[in-house]
């Protein structure tokens, strides 16, 4: 099974409601938050797999090339040009999707893989752990979120996402079985998680809500949720003791005030996906 | 020879649009036939790469110079292979930029902007 981790506003916990949450609940891990994953500074896995992620990009036999200029016209994303007598390739605006080489009437341009980033697989107290990171300054998060959703076999997962609703969090959530919408008490967090919740709701997703740095504001939250008919699995206290603990990479596990809490939220979540 | 403007408007009138692959319009000019071409700029369509789009079109048009204001990374180095010379706009009409141009009163554009400056501040740092 699958539960996808996400929030909307950035900034609101995701990382921290997953990474407890997996610990408390014995699940794996995966951080498809691949422009800056961090999961794993708080599980500290012992990494045993690192495989590289590569997309298709373009190669132009000069050779063979005649100047018709036919891939230039089928880019879609003006990854090539024409000047100078040749062909330029914008590496970064290419998708990889292949219609210049389907274009070329001389057999001129082949595929060969460009790497764009990583995946790198581990263990930590019994849980599996994947996380996806891509390479800086590479626009395109996708095929490494891919990567990392092939490696989700058996078992229970935990998927932590990107912030938002942008195309990187479409990819992550898809094939979810569940939704965990984590949120704070604030305008923003408020404002952002009906961004989520709708994005949630339109991909056939059941989800339920976290509200963590919960304090005397939660009324807002639980007032969009009751509106919307979403259940609100409970609440992660604000603490400066949390902060602290985040601050230092260490697991709120760690304190037992707040293993009592995720003790709470790990069968209340469980409860919700039994109920969905 | 053609010299190309990048232009808020398809007339001489108009004026010169600071920025490259996100202007609304290309003029091209023909120095010898004294004639204008008003072009709509296939990079303002775009979803990325205007800056290319727009500079494939500027070769296409085998014009041997630009006058525009901001010039990103990408279409300078298209600009640079076709050997086309860029020169900065002091903002001001297509029709008085072509003329300081004939005067040789415009400074070379050698500086490149940051990538997506056409789109404006917001856009930029949204995503």
């Amino acid at each position: 099974m699958e539960v996808a981790v996400l929030s909307g506003k950035g900034g609101t916990g995701k990382t921290t409601v997953a990474t407890n949450l997996a610990r408390m609940l014995g699940w794996n891990y995966a951080d498809c938050d691949v422009e800056e994953p961090n999961g794993f500074l708080f599980l500290k896995p012992e990494i045993t797999l690192s495989e590289t992620v590569t997309v298709k990009s373009p190669q132009i036999d000069g050779s063979l090339c005649v100047s018709c200029q036919r891939c230039v016209q089928s880019c879609q994303f003006n990854a090539l040009a024409y000047a100078g007598q040749r062909i330029m390739l914008f590496s970064k605006l290419c998708h990889g999707c292949g219609a210049c080489m389907y274009s070329c009437q001389t057999g001129a341009i082949k595929e060969v893989p460009r790497p764009v980033g990583h995946v790198d697989i581990g263990s930590s107290a019994g849980l599996r752990l994947v996380q996806g990171v891509l390479d800086i300054g590479e626009p395109m998060a996708g095929p490494v979120i891919s990567k990392v959703k092939q490696m989700l076999n058996e078992g229970d997962w935990l998927v932590d996402c990107s912030p938002g609703s942008s195309c990187n969090v479409v990819k992550a959530i898809d094939g979810a079985d569940f939704a965990l919408l984590v949120t704070e008490p604030t305008p923003f967090g408020l404002h952002d998680l009906d961004i989520a919740a709708r994005l949630a709701e339109q991909m056939g997703i059941p989800h339920a809500v976290i509200i963590n740095r919960s304090d005397s504001m939660d009324g807002i939250i639980h007032r969009y949720c009751q509106d919307n008919d979403i259940s609100v699995v409970g609440s992660i206290p604000f603490s400066r003791k949390a902060a602290l603990l985040y601050s230092q990479g260490n697991m709120l596990l760690d304190d037992s005030e707040y293993a009592a809490v995720f003790e709470r939220l790990g069968s209340a979540l469980k409860e919700a996906i039994k109920c969905s | 020879m053609r010299v190309c403007v990048s232009s808020t408007g398809p007339n001489a009138a108009a004026k010169v649009d600071s920025r490259f692959g996100r202007a609304p319009y290309l003029v091209f000019f023909d120095t010898e036939e004294q004639t204008y071409d008003f072009m709509e700029n296939p990079g303002l369509g775009s979803a990325h790469g205007a800056g290319i789009a727009a500079a494939q079109e500027v070769v296409n048009q085998k014009a041997e110079v630009l006058v525009t204001g901001n010039l990103g990374p990408n279409a300078k180095a298209v600009l640079d292979a076709a050997g086309i010379a860029v020169y900065q706009t002091d903002g001001r009409t297509v029709s008085d930029e072509l003329t300081a141009y004939k005067k040789g009163e415009l400074l070379p554009l050698d500086r490149v902007s940051a990538p997506h400056t056409g789109l404006g501040q917001q856009q930029r740092r949204a995503r």
